[in-house]
């Protein structure tokens, strides 16, 4: 294990940090670390100043070599900054000993998260990985854009956007499971803020400066009036006969609950609410905002299987490289042409499911590195036989999916034999095995059945 | 023919030698008790009555600087509908404090139709700026003072209004309540009641016009005086920390006389505490409407006279708790106007018939009318001139004076029957205002 302290300027070397088996390093800033960093190494922040803690903490964690490693404080900052470091110590001892556990889980990860360019998933499982106890939480933060952030990742990948699309690939890859639900947003359709202003308008205009104007029906002479103008000292007087007004619905009553505009001058019953948007003043009425759940993660068993191999991601993320797109995205577009082909019957696609077999036996037998080449030169082949009008996507690890728009039958055999051939082109024995199942529309078709169903009918013929 | 032709010498006799030989005499054998001890009470109203108007025109005006949180216990039971137009006259008041309105629906399973009626003015309420409507499901039914004691524990305003379900109010009936309350010695304020339904028959003007004599002219000129006999459950405010104090309602029918009775009873040892009549604070509410349902409800009012005053709280005679000014008009205006003198006008009726000649009877009676109807015409006056809000309505009942005495005569046989009825019977526990099983756990 290797100590990095980073003391106060000026400061000497703490003498009572030497310990059997440690190697230490000083260092003034981040700017002086090494080239290469130690996965094993762990960061002691012995400054004072809040800001140059957090400057110095954001840049560990944005670093790939020096993002997962334990990073402490001396001092208790508060948030954000203790959310990015792994707590407060009160000696390098306790340092040592805290950092033992993450160190050591650290050591499981493969080597590739720790260099420059490491994948950005990989990252966050290894980091929830080297840190078993850590739920991901979000963390309330008015100032935010989303009113949610999770510190620690938007410092590792950069911006807030990043950190959502990045949790989102890992939950339709069951890699990261949602522990808890949080809260519910609703973000502007137009920028994705969060910051709204609900605004009552006048239907007419859209503007903003309305009144209420109740009205008020005098019984006696039948005059219809704005309240105020029945209001005098005692109560209420009708303004046309005189009339004293004592008793709601025997000497008046309300005609209406009014509201006026003083901008245009139009009068309404219900005035309309928008939610204005405090980034970019898109207005937009309540119905039509994206809502977004706000939720707790946590790795799954998969996420951790994937932290640990490190490879094992990147085997299938080769797949992705096929005109890939995400699953909600893929589905929807099942779903468009499930719509499509009940409406007119000359319209057809084909569906193709493959499903890897032996992928985890392989791996354990002949080690990361064969099975990557051989994902490597599936993929390479699956990408020769797509045209660039066909889609594929991954739901779950080894399923892979394809879909081909006006192909139909016989046309889909074609493609069809094409991909059993690549079975063959493998080494026999030693390649990689996969099922396939195929589905097309109109002939396969079932009334009723959206592309969640159908795919997770196709999937189930497969076992 | 002879009886007529005696009747109107014997009329001409008194109207024409005031104060000659035989004339006192001759009112003295007929109208003992019950013109001379009634008039000076007339007296009395007459004159608190002018009083009060010369102090609230004259006497300078103090604006309220605070408006309290008032908390409406509307007591609810099968008024259905009618219910809705309660709440709205009380979410429209015209009181710029808060208004926490909390129906308390009594036996809402099988009154359902009241509850969903008293619902569905919630969103109407939620609308309002101030204004607050909380409706209370009673499943089982238990009476008024559950329903009473019960809101009194949801309450949250300084003030707290007993209100009735079929009363509905005039736009500055809060104003007017709230208003005592800046005074701290004010524990209780009664309201002002007129019937909602007069113009239905005749007999819900006569009750119209019994009101507006009765009730606002008699209560105003007493309450000068200090004198609030009852506090009404239709339309009645309270201090709640007093309220609280007293340990709430108690149990048995009649509460609002009871509340008031039991209010008064600090009065021995508090004597700076007071009630006041508010005739400006005015509710609207549904008087009977067929003979038989009249005489019931009054034969309930007048037994739960006697039963408050002799039954259960005979004690209330006795001036250390209500002081010596409150026991005596109670024993004068209460005890013996409201029991005792039914039975001397009964008893005095049948003697002069057996005892002389019916034409000078009938000339007696007939003067005796003429002088009630001249003493209600008075104060039908002072009522038109000083208090009446609405004249114009007013106005239209003033034909139904010479029928007045008649009516009261009628009210005086049954109110009779009634203190009768509660002597030997106990009939306070058949009530309406509560179960049986209720009543019959009552100690008295």
């Amino acid at each position: 294990m290797e100590l990095i302290y980073f003391p106060e300027p000026g400061d000497r070397y703490p003498d009572d940090i030497r310990m059997d088996g440690v190697t230490y390093h000083v260092y003034s800033d981040y700017a002086a670390l090494p080239e290469t960093v130690s996965p094993a190494s762990v960061f002691v922040l012995s400054l004072a100043d809040r800001d140059s803690v957090f400057r110095l903490l954001h840049a560990l964690r944005q670093d790939p070599r020096t993002g997962l490693q334990p990073v402490f404080t001396t001092e208790s900052f508060g948030f954000p900054v203790d959310q990015l470091s792994d707590g407060r110590i009160d000696s390098p001892m306790e340092a040592y000993t805290r950092a033992r556990a993450i160190v050591d889980r650290l050591g499981q990860l493969d080597d590739s998260v720790f260099v420059p360019g490491a994948s950005d998933q990989l990252r966050i499982l290894g980091y929830l990985y080297s840190r078993p106890d850590l739920h991901l939480a979000p963390q309330r933060l008015w100032s935010s854009e989303g009113f949610y952030s999770y510190p620690v990742l938007e410092a590792m990948l950069g911006t807030p956007q990043l950190v959502a699309a990045r949790l989102l690939a890992l939950c339709e890859r069951k890699l990261l499971g949602r522990s808890q639900l949080n809260d519910r947003v609703r973000h502007c359709p137009a920028c994705d803020g969060a910051h709204l202003n609900f605004v009552d308008l006048c239907p007419n205009c859209r503007h903003l400066d309305i009144v209420q104007q109740p009205f008020l029906h005098c019984f006696t002479c039948g005059a219809v009036a704005p309240e105020e103008r029945f209001v005098d000292q005692d109560g209420l007087r009708c303004p046309n006969c005189r009339a004293r007004l004592r008793h709601i619905g025997t000497d008046y009553d309300r005609p209406l609950e009014n509201f006026a505009c003083n901008s245009c001058g139009h009068t309404f019953v219900e005035p309309e609410v928008q939610a204005r948007c405090m980034h970019c003043s898109t207005l937009t009425p309540p119905d039509r905002l994206t809502p977004r759940t706000v939720c707790t993660y946590e790795l799954t068993d998969l996420g951790v299987q994937a932290a640990r191999s490190g490879t094992m991601e990147d085997v299938f993320a080769l797949l992705d490289t096929v005109n890939s797109v995400s699953p909600s995205y893929f589905l929807n577009l099942v779903n468009w042409l499930l719509a499509l082909a009940r409406r007119h019957q000359e319209e057809r696609f084909t569906i193709i499911g493959l499903r890897l077999q032996n992928m985890v036996a392989l791996r354990d037998r002949l080690g990361p590195q064969p099975v990557l080449d051989m994902m490597d030169a599936l993929a390479a082949r699956l990408r020769a036989l797509v045209r660039s009008t066909d889609l594929s996507t991954r739901t779950g690890q080894q399923m892979f999916w394809l879909l081909l728009p006006k192909t139909g039958r016989p046309q889909h055999r074609i493609v069809l034999d094409r991909i059993l051939a690549l079975r063959d082109l493998l080494p026999e024995g030693e390649g990689i095995d996969f099922e396939t199942v195929v589905f097309t529309a109109p002939e396969d078709m079932q009334p009723d059945e959206t592309g969640k169903l159908l795919l997770a009918r196709l999937e189930g013929e497969l076992t | 023919m002879d009886v007529l032709v005696q009747a109107r010498d014997t009329m001409l006799l008194l109207l024409s030698m005031p104060f000659g030989p035989g004339w006192s005499a001759l009112l003295l054998k007929f109208v003992p008790f019950v013109l001379f001890l009634e008039l000076p009470v007339y007296l009395l109203i007459l004159l608190g009555a002018l009083r009060h108007a010369l102090r609230r025109d004259f006497a300078p005006v103090r604006e309220p600087h605070h408006f309290p949180r008032v908390s409406c216990l509307v007591t609810c039971y099968n008024e259905g509908e009618a219910v809705r137009r309660t709440i709205t006259s009380v979410a429209e008041q015209r009181y710029p404090g808060f208004i926490e309105i909390i129906p308390l629906v009594d036996g809402a399973i099988q009154n359902s139709a009241t509850y969903a009626a008293a619902r569905s003015m919630e969103p109407v309420v939620r609308r309002m700026a101030n204004r607050s409507l909380r409706v209370v499901p009673k499943w089982q039914r238990g009476g008024a003072v559950s329903s009473l004691n019960l809101g009194l524990q949801l309450a949250t305003g300084e003030v707290v209004l007993a209100l009735d379900g079929d009363t509905s109010f005039d736009n500055d009936m809060v104003r007017h309540m709230a208003r005592h309350f800046q005074d701290p010695a004010v524990i209780g304020v009664a309201g002002n009641l007129r019937v909602r339904n007069a113009r239905v028959n005749l007999l819900t003007r006569l009750q119209a016009l019994e009101y507006l004599l009765a009730i606002n002219v008699s209560r105003i000129g007493m309450g000068e005086f200090g004198v609030v006999h009852v506090i009404s459950g239709a339309l009645g405010g309270f201090r709640r920390s007093f309220l609280e104090k007293m340990g709430g309602y108690d149990s048995g029918t009649a509460q609002d006389g009871d509340i008031t009775l039991r209010m008064k009873h600090y009065f021995g040892r508090h004597p700076h505490l007071r009630l006041v009549f508010e005739p400006r604070a005015i509710g609207h509410t549904d008087a009977p409407e067929t003979w038989r349902t009249f005489f019931r409800q009054r034969q309930r009012w007048d037994g739960d006279l006697y039963y408050l005053y002799i039954r259960k709280h005979s004690r209330s005679f006795l001036p250390r708790l209500q002081g010596w000014k409150n026991v005596f008009l109670q024993v004068w205006t209460g005890l013996y106007f409201q029991m005792v003198m039914p039975y001397i006008i009964i008893i005095y009726s049948t003697a002069v018939f057996a005892l002389y000649p019916p034409g000078m009877v009938l000339g007696t009676w007939a003067m005796v009318y003429l002088l009630y109807v001249a003493i209600n015409g008075l104060l039908f006056a002072v009522h038109l001139a000083l208090f009446s809000e609405r004249p114009h309505a007013d106005w239209r009942l003033a034909w139904l004076l010479p029928l007045q005495p008649l009516f009261m005569f009628a009210q005086r046989v049954n109110n009779a029957l009634a203190t009768l009825k509660q002597m030997t019977c106990k009939a306070h526990l058949d009530s309406s205002m509560a179960p049986w099983w209720v009543l019959r756990k009552s100690r008295f």
